[in-house]
């Protein structure tokens, strides 16, 4: 992985850890989509990408509850930085983390749905 | 001038009615703070929409006079302006305004087809505009409507919110050399003892 990419996966990092709120969430987006096509990594960040966007348009109502934006975030943050750790370190994304990241992300938006 | 006083204030019940929820929330901006106001039950209740109009149209008219300006449309980014700028043009010709002021629709992101053009509705390059938005707090969606209006080549003459938290966005826009007005201050709709934390001060998710 070059130099360049590592940077751009380091800052997309440290913004999913900055929280995933609406306008971190549409910087996401737009990166994972850069990065889908910039690097081999096509399908890890094709998941990403529609995970985050997901969820901005989820959260596209304006403010929530905090008790309902941990709910809808559930999981998701730890899974989103193991997956880019992993393509750091030009890794293997399993296709199990990919399929955990977008059971507990579907489970996670249902559940807010129908809350709301 | 006692009709607009009436209406500001049966304006500011309809807001503390509808539009403020007090409790813990996670802003789009990810800062938290103990209330919320969705302007959007108030600009999109009819009466709501015309003491939002009548209001607007009052603070847009004594701005541009007092600084001996023409402006010729209002609009800011969608959709919390929307209900607002269509509400002070139905206003603004009601009363004869001649021209009414136009109004018009700033996109999020640009129309993926045709002219994936940012700006909706009645605006022309050149025009004198008033942008305008429901709440401010860190200014940046105001900002993006500021821009978009200058890359489509409209002047903006100043911006008017209905509500400013003062959690530093008037500030912001200000810096970028556009005055704010207000219709309403945070402390004229809650009170005073309410916070906000920026996401700074929170722990991330």
């Amino acid at each position: 992985m070059s130099h360049h990419i590592n940077r751009r996966i380091a800052s997309l990092r440290e913004l999913i850890k900055g929280g995933l709120h609406q306008e971190n969430l549409d910087k996401m987006v737009a990166e994972c989509n850069a990065l889908s096509q910039d690097t081999s990594f096509v399908l890890p960040f094709f998941v990403l990408k529609n995970v985050f966007n997901e969820l901005s348009s989820a959260l596209d109502r304006g403010a929530v509850a905090v008790e309902q934006h941990q709910d809808l975030i559930s999981n998701i943050t730890e899974s989103a930085i193991l997956i880019l750790n992993k393509i750091e370190k030009n890794e293997l994304v399993e296709i199990e983390i990919l399929e955990s990241i977008a059971r507990d992300h579907v489970r996670n938006i249902n559940i807010f749905r129908s809350d709301r | 001038m006692l009709a607009n006083i009436k209406a500001k204030s049966r304006l500011l019940s309809i807001l503390q009615e509808k539009s403020v929820s007090h409790g813990d929330f996670v802003l789009s901006s990810g800062a938290k703070s103990t209330y919320y106001v969705d302007c959007k039950l108030t600009t999109l209740d009819p009466e709501g929409a015309w003491l939002v109009g009548q209001v607007m149209h009052s603070l847009i008219q004594k701005e541009a006079e007092a600084r001996h300006l023409e402006i010729n449309a209002i609009g800011g980014l969608t959709m919390g302006a929307d209900p607002i700028a269509l509400a002070i043009g139905m206003y603004s010709f009601y009363v004869k305004d001649s021209p009414p002021l136009r109004t018009f629709i700033v996109r999020k992101t640009p129309k993926s087809h045709g002219r994936t053009k940012l700006i909706e509705g009645n605006f022309k390059p050149g025009d004198a505009v008033v942008v305008i938005d429901d709440v401010v707090t860190r200014g940046d969606s105001t900002i993006s409507a500021i821009n978009a209006v200058e890359q489509a080549g409209g002047k903006v003459a100043f911006v008017a919110v209905l509500v400013d938290r003062q959690e530093g966005g008037r500030q912001k826009i200000e810096d970028k050399g556009h005055q704010v007005v207000s219709v309403f201050k945070r402390n004229e709709l809650i009170g005073a003892n309410v916070t906000s934390h920026q996401p700074a001060d929170c722990v991330p998710a």
